[in-house]
């Protein structure tokens, strides 16, 4: 429902948007964007609040020469890539604290929520191991190739819409598309032989 | 096209297929199962990942909090009326104005200072020579003797 609402929107030109009618145009969208890409939903809940907290205290620097559509996802997923960049930082000085075996050994566990909307228990089991391992490759896909693969399959964006957004070349983005897919099928293709 | 077209998936996911390409290899896959479960299972499991949870909504009130807490971190902006304003901007020109003076002055009082010990320095000079001065400090042998 989200994906089907969005050209109606990116389509429209809006010279002098209302915070409130962007709240309600995008907050649902930019929740799911931050869900796709963290996997956590009280994570993505805070990360909608603080993209919609600079919305709004940025609202007067818009000057509609962009679609209010790409420069909302630019605000938002700047800030979630900057929050990933952030907690990999954390991750990392945690790990610095660990004595050294422990160190050697640890990879920080991936914190994040499976959806609980499918059919048969067997068939549910199955589609939640998969989901459960794409989920995992997904979050340890490099940022840079995590945004354009969420906005293009799940966001269901053109690779012109994620070049604009990201601010990089289209054949930037789908070099970063097709590595990520290739990294992910190469992870299931393994599984699966396991 | 009769070779299994699973190499292509990635592409083929991704949408980086050249149109004539994704023709041939869509063309494959109405004839070829083995290619056609591979794809729809990878496909699939791909896509499950972006599924959202049905019950993911922003709470009641959201908009309302975010406001406030944007309102909150946003530096205060006031504007002062234009005569206060014009004030503030004479008095800092004033108090500018005395810095300046204060410096020229301060720096012009130690240029004449500077100038007058070096006058005095230089007529000290003068009256002592250097081997008295070397004597006195005890640089020359048989200087600063008891006599």
């Amino acid at each position: 429902m989200i994906a089907e609402r969005k050209h109606s929107i990116s389509d429209a030109r809006i010279k002098e948007p209302s915070f409130e009618t962007l709240y309600h145009t995008y907050a649902q969208r930019i929740l799911a964007l931050a869900y796709r890409m963290t996997f956590n939903r009280q994570t993505a809940e805070d990360l909608t609040q603080d993209i919609f907290i600079k919305i709004y205290q940025k609202l007067g620097e818009f000057r509609g020469d962009a679609h209010i559509f790409t420069w909302i996802y630019r605000i938002a997923i700047n800030h979630i890539l900057n929050f990933l960049k952030k907690q990999k930082r954390e991750r990392w000085l945690r790990i610095l604290d660990l004595p050294i075996r422990e160190a050697w050994q640890h990879e920080a566990p991936i914190e994040f929520e499976i959806a609980d909307d499918t059919p048969s228990p067997l068939h549910q089991l199955e589609t939640k191991e998969v989901q459960y391992l794409v989920r995992q490759e997904i979050l340890k896909l490099p940022p840079k190739y995590r945004a354009p693969f969420v906005l293009h399959r799940y966001e269901k964006l053109s690779h012109k819409e994620i070049a604009d957004i990201l601010n990089i070349s289209v054949s930037a983005v789908e070099t970063r598309i097709h590595r990520a897919t290739k990294q992910l099928v190469a992870a299931l293709e393994k599984k699966l032989k396991e | 096209m009769t070779n299994h077209v699973n190499h292509m998936f990635v592409s083929w996911y991704s949408g980086t297929l050249p149109e004539k390409e994704k023709a041939a290899v869509d063309a494959h896959l109405q004839q070829c199962k083995d290619c056609r479960l591979y794809f729809q299972e990878m496909a699939a499991a791909l896509d499950s990942a972006g599924e959202i949870p049905g019950d993911l909504t922003l709470p009641q009130g959201f908009p309302t909090r975010i406001r406030a807490l944007a309102e909150a971190k946003r530096p205060p902006r006031f504007s002062l009326p234009a005569a206060i304003r014009w004030g503030i901007i004479a008095l800092a020109a004033v108090a500018s104005g005395i810095a300046l003076g204060e410096i020229t002055y301060t720096y012009t009082r130690s240029d004449v200072i500077i100038t007058a010990f070096q006058e005095e320095y230089e007529s000290l000079n003068a009256q002592v020579t250097l081997s008295e001065a070397a004597n006195e400090l005890g640089f020359i042998a048989g200087g600063n003797n008891e006599d």
